[in-house]
């Protein structure tokens, strides 16, 4: 007897496709989004377009950044970073919270500050704040 | 009469036992270019014995199966053993369910699919649980998922065949 593709294509139902795609989507559903967070290891800080500081996100730790209107506390935990006190007026960056994936950003436009994680996804921002 | 069996179903067990074991150990030589990606060529037999006797024959198959092929590779015991052990059960188990109560809805090649995932997911479960106590492992999933479901149709069109080989006769489940 020759087997072919065919023969097990015909044998194959539609509760056994099922049983093979289902969880190959499922698994990709649930993990590819994490593979891209695989990819946002490093922040870039930037003050007026320069760049003043690169931050591996995966050691917890304070970083201060110095701009036009003050210095702003940069906070990283457990693979985020985010904005913990700025001079600025309006506080939106400190309120833009916690950010962890490849393309997003904070920006503080007073204080001249861009804190992103540069990545393959790009994204719109997710806040720019004042 | 409890407690009896037929020779015929004493015979067809030890048989399965006998291949089981023996694919299991061939198995164990290939080499694995990763170490928790195995063609699963055993659970052919625990299919088998899904179709040609019942769940507890199956169960038996495979205790037996993972306690010599365990014994003969020196892990008798080992951790190894208990995850080789939970696994075979459970995808026996799915299987076995799969098969009686859904049984014109997947072909051997979907019941082994699905039989394929249950060892693999079991066995994640039992290495979170009494290994490593961590949730980490979990990230292996996708690495474990993806060659289960292409393992699980091969070994589902092999016992298909097998199936379609082993003389009528021996279908009786007494």
């Amino acid at each position: 007897m020759r087997l072919c593709v065919r023969q097990i294509a015909d044998l194959m139902t539609t509760a056994d496709w099922l049983a093979v795609i289902a969880p190959l989507l499922l698994t990709a559903v649930i993990f590819l989004p994490n593979k891209s967070a695989q990819d946002g290891r490093r922040a870039v800080v930037e003050v007026d377009g320069q760049v003043v500081l690169e931050i591996d996100l995966a050691v917890d730790s304070t970083y201060y950044a110095k701009g036009p209107e003050g210095t702003a506390h940069l906070r990283i935990a457990e693979d985020e970073i985010w904005i913990a006190a700025s001079p600025c007026r309006q506080q939106r960056c400190v309120a833009a919270g916690k950010i962890g994936r490849c393309g997003q950003a904070i920006v503080c436009v007073p204080n001249r500050l861009l804190v992103s994680i540069p990545g393959n996804a790009v994204r719109p921002y997710d806040a720019i704040t004042e | 009469m409890r407690g009896t069996i037929s020779t015929r179903k004493l015979t067809l067990i030890a048989i399965l036992t006998a291949t089981a074991s023996i694919l299991f150990l061939f198995e164990s030589f290939l080499p694995q270019p990763l170490p928790w990606v195995k063609p699963g060529l055993a659970n052919a037999v625990t299919l088998l014995a899904v179709y040609l006797l019942d769940l507890p024959a199956a169960l038996l198959i495979v205790l037996l199966r993972v306690a010599l092929g365990h014994l003969i590779l020196g892990t008798l015991f080992g951790p190894s053993m208990f995850l080789s052990l939970g696994g075979g059960m459970a995808a026996a188990i799915v299987m076995a369910g799969v098969h009686r109560f859904l049984p014109h809805l997947f072909s051997p090649v979907g019941v082994s699919v699905l039989g394929a995932l249950t060892h693999n997911l079991l066995q994640l479960a039992l290495v979170a649980l009494l290994v490593v106590h961590s949730n980490r492992v979990w990230t292996l999933l996708p690495w474990m998922v993806v060659p289960a479901v292409f393992a699980g149709i091969i070994i589902g069109v092999v016992a298909w065949l097998l199936l379609q080989r082993v003389p009528a006769h021996s279908l009786a489940k007494n």
